[in-house]
């Protein structure tokens, strides 16, 4: 098992005469540019279509669960957000996009966010926040549409950010895989 | 290759009184050395028959504010031959920091010291050009200083911004570059000059090629990098160790994973971490999916030089096929933000592999109609055949490193000469033309994507079970469900989001295999949670800098593809 050390293969010289090759490449070109025509026509006379182009924003693609898109913080069914304003993901954000304003209750969760705003023109949705974040009160969304007509309107406040839970349960589910890790010794 | 003891020790034996220290730190060579004889001791360490130091690998500096001796150059050489490394340090006051340049030793650390100087102003005694090469002419200070604070803005070049600036005799303007010989052509006429980029689509929008042409040949050029520069280091070097891992995928964005694992395989020599065997397949099956998604670009983008349109979509829909499947990993297309310090910040999902067979299928039938349609395309051939060829010898001296270097028939491939993470354990081939001109560069890249599939298998067939992470709570954030109900894990993510992870003192260098050539990260400790120094050494730069050799006599059409199959990326050339 080891990496080996071969020459390359290159094409020989031609001997054909000059028209010809270029003829044949273009009847080449011609067979494989029309092959995918022809993929394509059968596709869409079937109602299957084989078209790699998707015509967004009228159609979408099927994001993974992995997907990374902006941070969200997550509501609560009492319609609070489950954020305890701890400020971790504010350590954490390499981009220094996240203040947050704390504030206590007399609920049972004592702490909330009074000003929870995250400036989504300096985001990068690396999800370093999501991470870091003990409460799992902010995770990453599929949402990545935040395209704004001013610098103002990518300041996006606490009442933009609160997404309620069920509309991020694709995310929750997937970081929710990474919770347990079995664990065992290093690698020899 | 000999190992570190003996390099040190003939080093010491030549240069007794030269030599201030050596070391051996994390199992790299190093030597402190006056500052004065650093170019007899470069020029000994290259034509040394049992050391060869024939390749410049990095030049760069760390500024320790506050102490006497200020300034430390490091330099980084690399031995083709033998294949060992050496690193090379010399003190330098803090007032006009001074030292003498090694350009006539190795041509390559010409732009790395005009870098150092550019970020640091180190002064490098007899540089032939030493001009800024990411900074405007106009900008004040050193921005890697430590003195110079992150926050500081300068106004840009413009109307109303120059101010008081007046043009010094080295901040010479880019119009007023010698024009070579006597200004005249072959026929007489006079020579023109043309700006050729930066914003130009076959410059990739990043960088400025001034050209001198006697009616279509390039008599000279001289290439200008610099207009993506966004402070690299700067950042890491003001966050904590975890936060430079998304900075990382804008080094290369189009194989953002291999520069996040070469980071992360720095910082945890740095702390002697060894990571998990599943982590460590992870990371070789991730890269190379990286890889392929490079090349794919590279190979597209060169039919696309060449007016060929249509085998670049054809590899631009391979390249959202491999894509797709990256994002499935990572949650992003680009951006991937995949590794981290001692793990992977999620696991394979369990589908994986059923995503990705038939991906690949298509992917490698694409790619097979791109060969078809080009390879034996009269056109492609003659204009590709004899393209842009440089000696071995020249290439190595300017620090090419990559497909490009093996284009030319060098064998050096890190993966194969230092193997790293599990590649000691993996079949591959390292394909080696022997020309090195731009058809070699070409189908060099076709075939390492075909190997780079077979890693992948391999990688799929061999992968162990068991967990990705280290367990270590100082390395790696301790487990979700752990920090919801555990006071101890709670306080562990705590300490590790707000202290970072802490190395003990010290410095490492780490060389890794991307898809441009040799990544390597250069990460000085001050036992803080933040690197010191944080330096990555990007294959893009170094490989930019032959362009203007490359292209010297041929015709302004041949410099677009050859300067596409140098496969430049701009954020890791200009960082």
């Amino acid at each position: 098992m080891a990496a080996t050390v071969v020459s390359l293969r290159r094409p020989k010289p031609s001997r054909q005469i000059g028209w010809i090759r270029g003829a044949r490449a273009i009847l080449n070109g011609l067979r494989i540019t029309n092959g995918h025509f022809m993929r394509n026509l059968w596709g869409h006379i079937r109602g299957k279509s084989t078209v790699f182009t998707v015509q967004y924003p009228e159609e979408r693609l099927e994001l993974p669960p992995a997907f990374r898109g902006m941070p969200v913080l997550v509501q609560m069914d009492n319609g609070m957000p489950r954020c305890v304003a701890c400020g971790l993901c504010e350590w954490a954000c390499p981009t220094d996009c996240i203040t947050i304003f704390p504030a206590e209750t007399a609920d049972e969760v004592e702490r909330y966010p009074d000003v929870f705003d995250i400036d989504m023109s300096r985001c990068m949705f690396c999800g370093l926040c999501e991470e870091a974040c003990p409460e799992e009160a902010i995770v990453m969304s599929h949402e990545m549409e935040i395209a704004a007509f001013s610098r103002r309107g990518t300041l996006w406040h606490k009442a933009d950010l609160l997404t309620p839970v069920e509309k991020l349960e694709s995310r929750l589910s997937h970081i929710r895989l990474g919770y347990e890790r079995p664990a065992s010794p290093p690698a020899e | 290759m000999a190992d570190n003891t003996a390099i040190l020790d003939k080093l010491r034996a030549r240069f007794a009184d030269d030599i201030v220290a050596t070391a051996t730190d994390r199992g790299d060579a190093c030597a402190s050395i006056r500052p004065e004889r650093i170019v007899d001791i470069g020029t000994f360490l290259r034509d040394d028959p049992e050391l060869r130091f024939d390749m410049p690998i990095d030049v760069t500096a760390v500024d320790y504010v506050g102490q006497a001796q200020r300034f430390e150059t490091v330099y980084h050489l690399y031995s083709t031959t033998h294949g060992h490394r050496l690193r090379l340090k010399a003190r330098l006051p803090e007032d006009n920091p001074s030292i003498p340049s090694l350009t006539g030793v190795w041509v390559g650390t010409n732009w790395l010291e005009r870098e150092t100087w550019d970020m640091y102003g180190i002064r490098f005694a007899g540089h032939p050009d030493l001009r800024r090469i990411y900074m405007y002419e106009e900008f004040e200070g050193h921005p890697l200083r430590k003195d110079y604070p992150k926050e500081k803005r300068q106004p840009l070049i413009g109307p109303g911004a120059i101010g008081t600036w007046t043009p010094s005799e080295e901040h010479r303007h880019v119009m007023e570059l010698p024009i070579p010989g006597d200004g005249k052509g072959m026929l007489g006429a006079e020579l023109m000059r043309i700006q050729m980029g930066p914003s130009h689509p076959a410059t990739h929008g990043t960088v400025r090629i001034v050209l001198d042409l006697d009616g279509e040949t390039i008599v000279g050029s001289d290439v200008q990098v610099g207009y993506l520069h966004r402070g690299f280091e700067k950042e890491c070097e003001s966050g904590f160790y975890y936060q430079a891992i998304p900075y990382t995928d804008r080094l290369n964005y189009s194989s953002a994973i291999l520069c996040n694992v070469g980071y992360c395989m720095a910082v945890e020599k740095l702390m002697g971490v060894e990571t998990t065997a599943r982590c460590q397949w992870l990371r070789v099956m991730s890269g190379e999916l990286a890889r392929i998604s490079d090349h794919l670009l590279c190979v597209g983008a060169t039919c696309l030089e060449m007016n060929a349109f249509t085998p670049f979509l054809y590899n631009l829909q391979a390249r959202e096929l491999v894509w797709e499947l990256i994002n499935q990993l990572c949650g992003g297309r680009v951006t991937s933000n995949y590794v981290r310090i001692g793990g992977m910040s999620a696991d394979m999902p369990a589908d994986f592999g059923d995503q990705l067979r038939p991906r690949f299928k298509r992917v490698f039938e694409l790619l097979s109609e791109t060969e078809q349609l080009m390879i034996e395309n009269p056109i492609f051939r003659e204009r590709m055949e004899g393209v842009g060829t440089l000696s071995k010898e020249e290439l190595i001296a300017f620090g090419v490193t990559g497909p490009l270097l093996r284009a030319a028939g060098v064998d050096l491939d890190l993966r194969r000469s230092a193997p790293y993470l599990v590649y000691d354990q993996v079949d591959f081939d390292v394909p080696l033309g022997a020309q090195g001109d731009n058809m070699d560069r070409f189908l060099i890249r076709i075939e390492e994507m075909k190997q780079s599939a077979r890693i992948i298998e391999q990688c799929f067939a061999r992968m162990p079970e068991g967990p990705v992470d280290v367990t270590d709570p100082r390395v790696r954030w301790p487990a979700k469900g752990k920090v919801f109900s555990r006071m101890e894990e709670l306080i562990a993510q705590f300490k590790n989001v707000t202290e970072g992870p802490k190395p003990e003192p010290g410095e490492t260098y780490v060389a890794t295999e991307s898809a441009t050539g040799e990544i390597g990260y250069y990460l000085v400790s001050d036992g803080t949670g933040k690197p010191y120094k944080c330096r990555a050494r990007t294959p893009s730069f170094s490989n930019t800098q032959p362009l203007s050799r490359m292209v010297q006599g041929g015709p302004l059409a041949d410099l677009i593809p050859t300067f596409d199959l140098i496969n430049m990326i701009g954020g890791e050339c200009d960082r």
